[in-house]
C-alpha cells in the first residue's frame, strides 16, 4: 500500500485541484486505506453535518401539501419586494408596453393615454376581470368620462358567441334601475366586442369587506335589500344574473348606493367558454346548487341563493363555503348547509338567520318566491331598527319544508360539578390561610412576639400551597375520533385553555365561555366537524363534544383529573411541614390536619370512565347495509384469476384463501367491478419476507404486463413499501403515494406468520385504512382517480406466500345523490 | 482547513433587490414550509395556515429593505419566527372577537406572549430540513447520476461504500470522493441559503 497523502492533497483532491494523474492515484490510495476515507469525509464535513444531511434528506421526499404548495405557488408567483400602487392592476396603467398588450386599441393623439376605441379615447386601466379588461375612457361625443369593458377574444370567437353575447348585453341594457349599473351601448370593433358603461367612482362590497371584515347590521341590511330591489327589477324583465358576489356590487363614493354590475354577461361568458374549453369558469363560491352541479338553464331563484351567500359574507366577514379547491367548494355548496350564523356571531339576530337559511334552501322552490319579497322584508327589519316605536317587527320567517334535521348530534356531555367544588373550596381555604397568616404575622411584629412570626410564616406558607396545588389540578375529556384522539384540557382558575390532538387552541380568562369547531384536521370528510364548548361557570364545568351524524364512531375514553396521583406526594411533603412546625402550636398542627385531609380527598378521587359512545351512522334508517362474505372459505365463486395465475390461488384446509407469488406478481379480482363506498375487512397472514397488496377500486383486470390500477394497500413485509401504504396506481405510470406509513413502527404493525387485521374504508374522496385496529391512513384523496372498481389480492414478490380470511364487505350510502 | 466561500451573497442580501426573483422564490421555497407547518401544529385548518403563510411572507418583502440583520448570529430566524407568531396571535384573536362578538385579546395576547419551546425547536428543525432539501435540489444537476448516487446511498441511506461501489461499478476510491465533493457543494449551498 503506497503511503497516505498529505492534508494538503486532500483538500485539493476535494476541490479537483490536481492533475488527473494525482488523482488516479490517491483515488487507488483511497481503495483501501480506511484512515484516509475518514480524513476525506472529515474535511468535506464535520461529523454533525453528515448526520444532518442524512437526517433532513432522507425525509425530505415527503409529499408536499396542497394547501402548501398552494401558498407557495401564489406567493412565487407575486414577486418580489414591497407592492406600490403601480404595481396594483386596480390602479392607473400607463406602461409603454401597455400599447403592446391592447393590440386592437388605436393610436391616441393625447400623450399619456392608452389608446382609442372607435370615438373612445382610452385613458387607463382601472380593472381587470376573468372577462376583460376595463378601462377608464372619455366619451369624445358625448363628452363624459366612462367605463369600456372589452371582453377577452375568446368571447367572439365564433359569430354565434358573438351573437348571443350581444343578445344577453342587450337584454341587460333594457333594465334601468337605480341599483343596477346601466350599459349605455355595446359595440364590435375587429372582433372585438366592448360594453360602455358609466363610471361608477367607489369601490366594491369585496374590497369594503377585504378592508373592514363584517358590516355592521343596519350596512348589511341596507345593502342587502339594494342588492335585493336591483335584482327584483332584472328578473322581472325575464333577466337572471347568474354571478352575484361581493365584487360585482358596486358602492358608490359618499353615499354607498348598491350598483349591481356585470348584469348577464356570466352566462354569456359561460356559454363561450363552454365552447371554448368545455369548463365552467365563474366565482363557486357564491354559486347556487344548481350552478354547481352544471344545469344550464336557472331561473332568478338561482340568483337568490347567491344573495345568500352575500348578507352571509356582509354578516360575518366570512364565506359560508369554504374549502380548498374548486371542487371541494362546489360539492360543499351541492351537499353541504352552512353553519348557521349565529354561530358565527351570536350577536347576529335570529330573523337574519332564517332569512339566510331560507335563502339557502338546496331546492329552489323552498326560498323565497322573489327577489322582491326579500327586498321588501330585509327593509322592513332595517326600518324596524331605525323606528322601533313606528315600524312593526316583521312576521318571522318559516324555516324551509325540508329542514335539515339537526346538523351535529350529542354525543358525550360531562360535568365535573363537585370536583370543581372541591377546587373552589381549596382556592378560598389558601386564599384564607394567606390573609389569616399575613394578619397573625402583623399582629406579631406589632407585638415583637418572634413566635408569632413563625405560625403566621408558616400559615402564609401552607396558604401558598394550597392554592398552587388546587390551581394545577385539570380536567380532562378524551375522545376518539376517526383515529385521532382529541383531548379536551380544562385548566381551572388559571385560565381556560383547550387542547385538541395536543395542541393548544383557545384560551380565554375565568368564567369565559369558548365555542370552538372545525378543528379536526388531516382526513375529516367535507362536513365533518368537532364541536368543544365549555362553559366553566363559577361553579360549573362542562364539555360536549358532538360530530355530524355520519361519523364513524365517537368515544370518550376517560374523564378524571389528571393530578390525582401526585397529590400523595404533596401530602408527604406537607406532614413533614407539620413536624418541623410542631413548635408553632396546637392551631398549627390542626390547620395542617385540615389540609392533609382535604389533599386526601382529592387524590382518592376516583378517575370517572365513562362507556364509549358509538355511533353508527343516522338514526331510523334500516340496516340495508350489512356485512357480506366476499369469500365462501369452500371455492372461489365470486372471484377471478386471469389464466397465468390461477394455480397461484388456493384453499387450505382452514378454509383460507392461501396466494403464492409462483410467478408473481399475481392477482385475485371480485367478479364484480362496481364497488364504490364500502368497508372492506379480513384478516391477512404474511410468511416472512413476502410482499402483497389489497387493490380496491381497481379499473380492470391485469393484462399481461400490465400493472394492476387502483388504490393500493401494501401489506406485505418487503424491503421497499412499508405495510399501511396507500398508493394510487394509475395508468401511464402516474402513480402516487397518497400516505406513506409513518404512524407505528413496522415491526408492531405486521408480525410475520401471525394473523392480523386490515380494514379499508373508501367513503367518496376519504380513504381510511387499518392495521391490526390502528389508523394508519386517513386521508381525502382530492384527485379521486379512482371512483369504482373491483376489489383484488396481488402477491407482489417470488416465491411469497400470503393467507387471507374472514373477507368480508359492507356497502356506504354514496355521499352524493345523483 | 480552507471553507469554500460562498458563490453568491446571502439570500436576505439578494433579496432587497426587488428585481431578484430568484432570490424570492428560493425565499418563499425555504420559509413558507415551516411557517405553513408552525400554524398547523398550532391547530389552523390548511385553507386557513396557507393564508397565514402568504401574509406573514408578503409582510416580509415589504420590509426587508429596512431591516439590518448580523447573518452570523441568525437573528433572522429568530425574528420571522416572532412575526409569524405575532400573526399567529392576531389570527386566534381576530377569530375569537368574531366569534364572540366580544373581545378579551388582552389576555388572549398576555397568554401567547410566549411561544412554547417546542416550537421553536420544531421551526428550527424545519427550516434546517428545508435549506438541506432546497440545497440538494439545486446542485442535483450539477453531478452525474452516479455521483449523485454515491453520495446519496452512502450518505443518506447508510449503505457502505463497497457495496455502493460494486453496485454503481465504480472504485470504492471512486465512491467516496463523489460522497464527500458532493458535501462540500451541499454544505456551502446550504450556506449560502441561511441568512
Amino acid at each position: 500500500m503506497t503511503a497516505c497523502p498529505g492534508v494538503d492533497e486532500l483538500r485539493r483532491l476535494l476541490h479537483e485541484e490536481l492533475a488527473d494523474g494525482a488523482q488516479q492515484a490517491i483515488e487507488t490510495h483511497l481503495e483501501s486505506c480506511a484512515t484516509c476515507q475518514r480524513a476525506l469525509e472529515r474535511m468535506a464535513a464535520a461529523a454533525p453535518s453528515w448526520d444532518q444531511a442524512a437526517r433532513h434528506l432522507a425525509s425530505a421526499d415527503a409529499p408536499t401539501e396542497a394547501a402548501l404548495a398552494k401558498a407557495v405557488d401564489e406567493l412565487e408567483n407575486s414577486g418580489n419586494g414591497p407592492r406600490t400602487p403601480a404595481d396594483d392592476q386596480t390602479q392607473g396603467e400607463a406602461r409603454p408596453d401597455a400599447a403592446r398588450e391592447f393590440t386592437y386599441l388605436e393610436r391616441s393623439a393625447t400623450p399619456g393615454h392608452l389608446g382609442r376605441l372607435d370615438h373612445y379615447e382610452i385613458i387607463e386601466v382601472i380593472g381587470r376581470g376573468g372577462m376583460g379588461v376595463v378601462f377608464k375612457a372619455r366619451d369624445e361625443r358625448l363628452h363624459r368620462i366612462v367605463a369600456v369593458k372589452v371582453l377577452g377574444p375568446q368571447y367572439a370567437a365564433s359569430v354565434t358567441a358573438r351573437k348571443r353575447f350581444e343578445r344577453e348585453a342587450r337584454a341587460a341594457a333594457a333594465v334601468s334601475h337605480d341599483h343596477v349599473v346601466p350599459i349605455h351601448d355595446i359595440r364590435e370593433i375587429g372582433g372585438i366586442i366592448y360594453l360602455v358603461m358609466p363610471m361608477v367612482p367607489g369601490k366594491s362590497l369585496q374590497e369594503r369587506i377585504d378592508q373592514g371584515g363584517a358590516l355592521e347590521l343596519k350596512e348589511t341590511l341596507r345593502i342587502g335589500a339594494q342588492i335585493a330591489s336591483g335584482l327584483a327589477a332584472a328578473h322581472k324583465q325575464g333577466l337572471v344574473h347568474r354571478d352575484i358576489k361581493p365584487a360585482n356590487i358596486l358602492l358608490e363614493n359618499g353615499v354607498e348606493r348598491v350598483k349591481i354590475t356585470d348584469f348577464g354577461l356570466a352566462r354569456a361568458v359561460d356559454d363561450a367558454s363552454v365552447t371554448q374549453s368545455g369548463v365552467i369558469t365563474g366565482t363557486p363560491m357564491f354559486m347556487s346548487p344548481e350552478q354547481a352541479r352544471g344545469e344550464y338553464s336557472v331561473d332568478a331563484r338561482s340568483d337568490l341563493f347567491s344573495l345568500g351567500s352575500v348578507l352571509y359574507v356582509m354578516a360575518t366577514g366570512r364565506l359560508p363555503f369554504r374549502a380548498a379547491g374548486t371542487h371541494a367548494v362546489l360539492n360543499r355548496v351541492i351537499t353541504d348547509t352552512p353553519r348557521p350564523l349565529r354561530e358565527v356571531n351570536p350577536d347576529l339576530p335570529d330573523w337574519l338567520e332564517a332569512i339566510v337559511a331560507k335563502l339557502h334552501a338546496k331546492r329552489p322552490e323552498d326560498r323565497f318566491a322573489s327577489a322582491a319579497e326579500v327586498a321588501d322584508l330585509l327593509g322592513q327589519h332595517l326600518a324596524h331598527l331605525q323606528e322601533p316605536r313606528r315600524v312593526a317587527m316583521p312576521a318571522p320567517v318559516a324555516p324551509p319544508a325540508d329542514a335539515a334535521p339537526a346538523r351535529t348530534e350529542k354525543l358525550f356531555e360531562g360535568t365535573g360539578r363537585c370536583k370543581r367544588i372541591v377546587q373552589q373550596i381549596g382556592l378560598l381555604s389558601g386564599l384564607g390561610f394567606l390573609a389569616l397568616g399575613a394578619l397573625s404575622l402583623l399582629v406579631s411584629l406589632a407585638n415583637r412576639a418572634a413566635d408569632g412570626v413563625c405560625f403566621g410564616v408558616f400559615v402564609m406558607l401552607v396558604g401558598a400551597m394550597v392554592w398552587w396545588i388546587t390551581s394545577r389540578i385539570r380536567q380532562r375529556f378524551e375522545v376518539r375520533y376517526r383515529g385521532h384522539a382529541v383531548r379536551v384540557e380544562n385548566h381551572c382558575f388559571r385560565g381556560e385553555a383547550l387542547f385538541i390532538d395536543g395542541v393548544l387552541v383557545a384560551r380565554g380568562g375565568l368564567g369565559m365561555r369558548t365555542q370552538l369547531r372545525g378543528l379536526i384536521r388531516d382526513g375529516a370528510g367535507v362536513g365533518d366537524e368537532i364541536i368543544v364548548l365549555c362553559e366553566p361557570g363559577l361553579f360549573r364545568f362542562g364539555c360536549r363534544i358532538s360530530v355530524e351524524p355520519q361519523a364513524v364512531r365517537v368515544a370518550p375514553a376517560e374523564y378524571a383529573p389528571q393530578h390525582a396521583g401526585r397529590a400523595w406526594g404533596v401530602v408527604a411533603v406537607v406532614v413533614a411541614c407539620l413536624f418541623v412546625a410542631g413548635g408553632c402550636g396546637v392551631i398549627g398542627v390542626l390547620f395542617g390536619g385540615a389540609i392533609v385531609g382535604m389533599l386526601g380527598a382529592i387524590a382518592l378521587a376516583r378517575p370517572e370512565v365513562r362507556p364509549p359512545v358509538v355511533i353508527e351512522g343516522p338514526k331510523g334508517e334500516p340496516d340495508k347495509n350489512a356485512w357480506a362474505s366476499l369469500f365462501n372459505g369452500k371455492d372461489f365463486s365470486g372471484w377471478i384469476a386471469p389464466p397465468p395465475d390461477s394455480k397461484n390461488w388456493q384453499i387450505d384446509d382452514n378454509g383460507n384463501l392461501v396466494g403464492r407469488g409462483n410467478p408473481a406478481p399475481t392477482n385475485l379480482f371480485t367478479e364484480r367491478d362496481d364497488f364504490e363506498n364500502f368497508h372492506l375487512r379480513g384478516e391477512v397472514k404474511v410468511s416472512p419476507g413476502s410482499e402483497g397488496s389489497v387493490f380496491f377500486r381497481s379499473a380492470r383486470e391485469r393484462e399481461p404486463g400490465m400493472p394492476v390500477l387502483g388504490y393500493r394497500v401494501i401489506i406485505g413485509q418487503g424491503p421497499l413499501l412499508k405495510p399501511g401504504t396507500l398508493m394510487s396506481m394509475a395508468a401511464n405510470d402516474a402513480n402516487r403515494v397518497i400516505q406513506p406509513m409513518q404512524l407505528q413502527p413496522l415491526k408492531d404493525l405486521v408480525q410475520a406468520s401471525t394473523w392480523f387485521g386490515l380494514e379499508t374504508v373508501a367513503d367518496g374522496a376519504h380513504l381510511i385504512v387499518k392495521i391490526g385496529g390502528n389508523v394508519v391512513v386517513d386521508r381525502v384523496d382530492e384527485e379521486k382517480t379512482h371512483q369504482r372498481g373491483r376489489i383484488a389480492l396481488q402477491i407482489d414478490s417470488p416465491q411469497g406466500l400470503i393467507q387471507f380470511r374472514k373477507l368480508e364487505i359492507r356497502e356506504l350510502p354514496g355521499k352524493v345523490a345523483k | 482547513m480552507a471553507e469554500v466561500p460562498p458563490t453568491r451573497p446571502s439570500l436576505l442580501v439578494r433579496m432587497r433587490d426587488a428585481h431578484d426573483q430568484q432570490a424570492w422564490a428560493d425565499f418563499v421555497r425555504l420559509y413558507a414550509p415551516a411557517i405553513y407547518r408552525f400554524a398547523r401544529r398550532k391547530g389552523l385548518q390548511d385553507a386557513d395556515a396557507s393564508d397565514l403563510t402568504q401574509e406573514v411572507l408578503r409582510s416580509v418583502a415589504g420590509s426587508i429593505g429596512q431591516l439590518d440583520f448580523d447573518p452570523r448570529q441568525g437573528m433572522f430566524r429568530g425574528w420571522l419566527f416572532t412575526l409569524a407568531h405575532r400573526r399567529l396571535c392576531d389570527w386566534f384573536d381576530s377569530r375569537q372577537r368574531r366569534e364572540r362578538g366580544s373581545g378579551d385579546s388582552a389576555m388572549v395576547q398576555l397568554l401567547y406572549d410566549q411561544p412554547e419551546r417546542a416550537d421553536q425547536k420544531h421551526w428550527e428543525e424545519d427550516l434546517e430540513r428545508e435549506a438541506f432539501a432546497r440545497a440538494a435540489e439545486k446542485i442535483r444537476p450539477i453531478f452525474s447520476e452516479t455521483t449523485w448516487q454515491a453520495f446519496w446511498q452512502t450518505a443518506i441511506e447508510g449503505k457502505s461504500g463497497k457495496d455502493v461501489a460494486q453496485e454503481l461499478g465504480l472504485s470504492v476510491g471512486a465512491v467516496y470522493l463523489a460522497k464527500s465533493r458532493v458535501m462540500v457543494r451541499l454544505k456551502a449551498q446550504v450556506a449560502e441559503l441561511e441568512p
